[in-house]
């Protein structure tokens, strides 16, 4: 496998086309030359070690990096054939079409409903009332949530568990309709039951969507995951099947760090 | 465990019991065929050891994934391990019972004392299908109690098809001693009938590696 390239799958859609991305920090090169293809309705998982790159990657593909003024970025990011870092894109519609889902719950200081409704009422997708209602109650079924919730609706988000609280983080983001979800770490500050039912509702969500996860948890990876994209020092070094990542590795770099060798 | 990890592990466990339901078909169908004297029909069995030798190395592959992309723990780990000791044992006994059956086929006539060949033939038979079919029923057994039990009947099925396949062994000799132009036939069923005795030694090994699959403790392949 040469570093930077990846294997084409021709029975996939792709959903997201990465060109020659380059990434600057100031004066750090961060990113190297990523071109890759990320395929519609699939889980891909971004792993390596610390500072690899992989979440600066992740940031990219909704454009989170334009929030840090000293980041420079070339190359393209195609997402349905439309480069998302065109001067005529707006990035608030780019975070639309990619929601992401962060590292630590961080549900709004509102009431469970407010939390899914607060987004699609802003941006014109549903109105107050049962429109809203219905919504709501979708995006809590699909995130594997409303039985629990479904009689206190009206209580604080931050009422409920941790592993709750990112399913309630993940019905948020699937009530704005977007076609890509982002998971940066989703499950790191999660008890292992709670970590279960988050990568089960993962692979219900993948029916629907397509996600691109950075986990430092390579199991979760290896049971979620239908690709999986190795990161180091800021080159995607393998990106493949994911079974022929944790089975047949082609870079020792690839082996050396799924074995513990390094990282 | 994830629902897709439960999908493979079925998936691993069918394949598993599709190999040895092959084996104890061709098992049945020759009982008959010794039951019934009508020892032709053996070369109607069809087991092809190649097609299972694939088939075997299709679910080694399965399982090198699963246990790769699952890290499966506790029982599942120990069922994973066992499936992988298990296709490669269904091989042996595979062998074994096309063994029997070709040798058997082509050595016994009229000419030979079938009556006393038969004899304790069919027992012996008898004993390594039960063996067989008891040890691959504990793969789908759940319940640990029945699991041992299983467990104990084919130890006692495969203890009795080696002291049958004795019997056989001095019977047959003391036929040999009287009638020598025919000891190469003889010598042939002998061998053929072993074979047949160590499809229940495959049986009894596949049974030790069910009970640690379920119960637990330290894995013994025989």
């Amino acid at each position: 496998m040469v570093e930077g390239k990846i294997r084409m799958s021709k029975d996939n859609k792709v959903k997201v086309k990465v060109e020659k991305l380059n990434l600057w920090y100031g004066e750090n090169h961060a990113l190297h030359g990523i071109s890759t293809d990320i395929y519609e309705n699939k889980i891909t998982a971004l792993i390596g070690p610390s500072g690899c790159g992989k979440s600066t990657f992740l940031r990219c593909l909704n454009r989170m990096n334009d929030l840090i003024s000293s980041v420079k970025i070339e190359g393209e990011i195609i997402i349905d054939r439309k480069n998302i870092y065109d001067k005529d894109v707006d990035e608030v519609s780019v975070r639309k079409r990619v929601g992401m889902v962060f590292q630590q719950p961080n549900p709004f200081p509102k009431s469970i409903y407010d939390n899914v409704a607060y987004a699609p009422i802003k941006h014109g997708i549903v109105s107050k009332g049962k429109e809203c209602d219905e919504l709501v109650e979708t995006s809590l079924r699909k995130s594997g949530l409303w039985n629990e919730v479904k009689d206190k609706l009206n209580q604080p988000g931050t009422s409920l568990s941790g592993g709750q609280q990112q399913r309630l983080c993940i019905a948020r983001t699937i009530a704005i309709k977007p076609e890509v979800i982002l998971m940066d770490e989703p499950t790191s500050a999660l008890d292992p039951i709670s970590t279960e039912k988050i990568e089960a509702l993962m692979l219900e969500l993948k029916k629907d969507y397509t996600i691109i996860v950075v986990t430092h948890n390579m199991q979760q990876a290896a049971r979620v995951a239908d690709y999986t994209a190795f990161f180091h020092l800021g080159k995607l070094v393998e990106y493949d099947e994911t079974e022929t990542i944790f089975v047949n590795p082609s870079n020792k770099k690839t082996e050396d760090y799924i074995t513990g060798r390094f990282g | 465990m994830l629902k897709i990890y439960e999908e493979k592990r079925n998936n691993i466990k069918d394949e598993v019991l599709f190999m040895g339901n092959s084996v104890i078909e061709a098992l049945e169908i020759s009982l008959q065929t010794l039951k019934s004297d009508d020892i032709s029909a053996l070369k109607d069995i069809d087991l092809s050891v190649k097609k299972l030798s694939n088939k075997s190395n299709q679910i080694d592959n399965l399982i090198v994934t699963a246990l790769a992309l699952y890290s499966p723990e506790a029982k599942d780990l120990r069922e994973m391990i066992s499936y992988l000791k298990i296709t490669n044992e269904l091989i042996r006994a595979a062998a074994n019972v096309k063994g029997f059956v070709k040798i058997f086929r082509k050595a016994f006539s009229e000419d030979l004392n079938t009556n006393t060949i038969l004899e304790f033939t069919i027992p012996l038979h008898k004993s390594s299908l039960l063996a067989l079919r008891t040890s691959m029923s504990m793969i789908e057994e759940t319940n640990e109690k029945h699991t041992e039990e299983k467990y104990h009947r084919v130890i006692v099925e495969e203890s009795k098809a080696n002291d049958l396949y004795a019997i056989v062994e001095k019977n047959i000799l003391k036929l040999i001693s009287k009638n020598l132009e025919l000891s190469k036939e003889y010598f042939d069923i002998l061998s053929s009938l072993r074979r047949l005795e160590r499809t229940a030694d495959r049986a009894s090994s596949i049974a030790s590696l069910a009970l640690f699959a379920q119960v637990g403790g330290d894995i013994i392949q025989s």
